[in-house]
């Protein structure tokens, strides 16, 4: 077997395991009915490369590998997503995995990373799934609160670096803008889970939160959208003049400089922000 | 003896996985648990900063700590991925570890990742190409790597040799060690249909720098590789004679799965600790011959 030989059984073997789970394999899982069928090629390639062993031919050889694909991905993803499984349920929140799955294989080492395009899936319109700004609001939280466990931690700003240099988030925070009530929704789903400190939801739906890490735990918090406009014109330009500029109008009229102040305090004392890596 | 070039002449005995729902259990405990060493999976460590490497940095204090790779994919026909290679050594330079194992598999092609450890035809080519990679690998990390016999439920119809030829053809012209995993060899002998101790009498013996033990799931008419359950007694028969054959080998319990508690594993591990310390006390110098 030479080696264009090889990479052609893997080739095919791959796009084997990418088949749709179906039968009794599919029943094993949260994934609702379906009227989907093995493609032909299935058998082919497992005829085509397998032998049969004493007990097991070789589409059921290979089905032992389908499936286990199948099994492991959709339990990563469903470890990582807890919260958008609760609002969604488990038969459509196994639907919308299946549908990412099938829309592109995984290419990531990490496993924890399976699921970082998940709510760029969701604003791609690919799916309908109820509740969908919620769903895509709490994907954005759950891969932000993947990405704070461990995520780097950059050389902060010294007090005179914060208005001489170009300044960053560090990579652990995250903000996210809400429409819905996905932070109450997360809270909720979150209760049971000891997962760092989690507060009880409010009353009211947060519109601006960020999502970072202090002391090695993991936090949600909700900003004031003038911190948020403030922390959001930082991340992208790096300007703390600028970044004033933007909050500006969104700072109530009194006592606005002294909210600044208080703010900027506290994510020097977190450790939120970063020096600006050279582009 | 087993304590060879590509162990980095280790005395170590019995090991855990390291497994984050024992990690309180694990900090709790007195100085000196009855455990040598802990292996943990490189990947889940080869991030940037937060938790996972501050719990490195508080094992390793205590405790020697090896890294186990999943996703090398040594038998991929497309070569191996520089970025993984790259982000590997970094994690072997941070916690100084003596060798590094992965698996003689494959998993992944045109960037896809199959997350599995999925078996090769077994050919000569495939060995040579297996070795070539294995070498790269090699000079890059600059320490031991050592290679794991996977567990499989298919055979291919290209293969022209046995697992156990194949194993030590790659091993042999990689000048690479072994991580031979007992409970692999037993599944697969289930589900292929041969004898297991051929295999392990196969092995060449100077090679093997580390052995793994785990538990299964037995179907009707195969075996999974679950690491969810205790040790099978059929498993421990072929560990105590392996160990007769190689001498002390340091040794690593693998439970990925339905986790025990922390206590459970240390007395599974101990199981293994009690069959090893026979053979380091029949091999050790002075060890009485005659009766
Ligand atoms: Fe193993």
């Amino acid at each position: 077997m030479r080696v264009d030989e090889l990479e052609e059984l893997q080739r095919q073997v791959l796009a084997a395991l990418r088949a749709p789970l179906v039968g009794p394999s599919r029943e094993r899982t949260e994934l609702p009915l379906s009227a989907r069928v093995m493609p032909e090629s299935f058998a082919a390639t497992a005829e085509r490369y397998l032998t049969p062993s004493a007990a097991l031919t070789p589409p059921a050889r290979l089905e032992l590998y389908h499936r286990q694909y199948w099994f492991r991905l959709l339990d990563a993803l469903t470890d990582d997503f807890p919260a958008l499984r609760s609002l969604l349920g488990p038969r459509a929140f196994a639907a919308l995995l299946e549908a990412y799955l099938d829309s592109a294989p995984p290419r990531v080492a990490n496993l924890r990373q399976l699921g970082a395009d998940l709510p760029a899936f969701l604003a791609s319109g690919a799916v309908t799934t109820p509740h969908l700004v919620c769903a895509q609001e709490l994907a954005r939280l759950e891969v932000a609160w993947l990405t704070a466990f461990e995520a780097a931690e950059a050389p902060p700003p010294t007090a005179a670096q914060l208005s001489t240099s170009a300044l960053a988030l560090q990579p652990h925070v995250t903000l996210v803008a809400l429409r819905s009530h996905a932070d109450s929704v997360w809270h909720r789903a979150n209760e049971s889970r000891p997962r760092g400190r989690v507060r009880p939801p409010a009353a009211t739906p947060a519109r601006f939160v960020a999502v970072f890490r202090l002391a090695l735990a993991r936090q949600m918090e909700r900003l004031h959208p003038a911190a948020h406009a403030l922390l959001a014109s930082l991340q992208e330009q790096g300007s703390l003049a600028v970044a004033l500029e933007a909050a500006a109008p969104l700072l109530p009229a009194r006592r606005g400089s002294a909210l600044v102040e208080s703010w900027f305090r506290k994510w020097t004392a977190e450790r939120w922000l970063a020096l600006r890596e050279p582009a | 003896m087993s304590a060879n070039r590509f162990n980095a002449h280790s005395a170590l005995g019995v090991g855990v996985g390291l497994r984050a729902p024992h990690l309180d259990d694990l900090f709790a405990a007195p100085e000196k648990l009855p455990l040598d060493w802990f292996e943990i999976i490189a990947e889940n460590f080869m991030v940037d900063g937060g938790r996972p490497l501050q719990t490195l940095e508080q094992v390793r204090s205590r405790y020697p700590v090896i890294p186990h790779g999943v996703s090398t994919y040594v038998g991929s026909a497309q070569g191996l991925d520089p970025a993984h290679l790259r982000r590997l050594k970094a994690l072997v330079r941070r916690i100084e570890a003596p060798w590094v194992s992965d698996h003689l598999c494959w998993g992944a092609v045109d960037g896809h990742t199959s997350h599995d450890l999925l078996p090769l035809p077994y050919t000569s080519e495939v060995a040579r190409l297996c070795a070539a990679n294995i070498r790269q690998v090699q000079d890059v990390l600059e320490v031991p790597f050592v290679i794991e016999n996977v567990s499989s439920y298919a055979e291919f119809r290209a293969s022209t040799m046995t697992e156990w030829q194949f194993v030590t053809e790659v091993a042999e012209q990689a000048d690479c060690g072994l991580l031979l995993d007992v409970n692999n060899v037993y599944v697969s002998s289930v589900n292929h249909g041969f004898d297991p101790r051929t295999y392990l009498a196969a092995i060449p013996a100077e090679r093997v720098a580390q052995l793994h033990l785990a538990g299964h799931a037995r179907f009707e008419s195969f075996i999974i590789d679950t690491h969810d359950a205790p040790v099978a007694d059929a498993v421990w028969q072929l560990y105590a004679e392996t160990l007769a054959r190689l001498g002390p080998t340091p040794t690593l319990l693998e439970w990925d799965a339905q986790l025990p508690t922390f206590a459970e594993l240390l007395a599974e591990a101990g199981k293994a600790a009690k069959l090893l310390a026979e053979v380091t006390a029949a091999a050790a110098p002075g060890a009485a011959r005659a009766g």
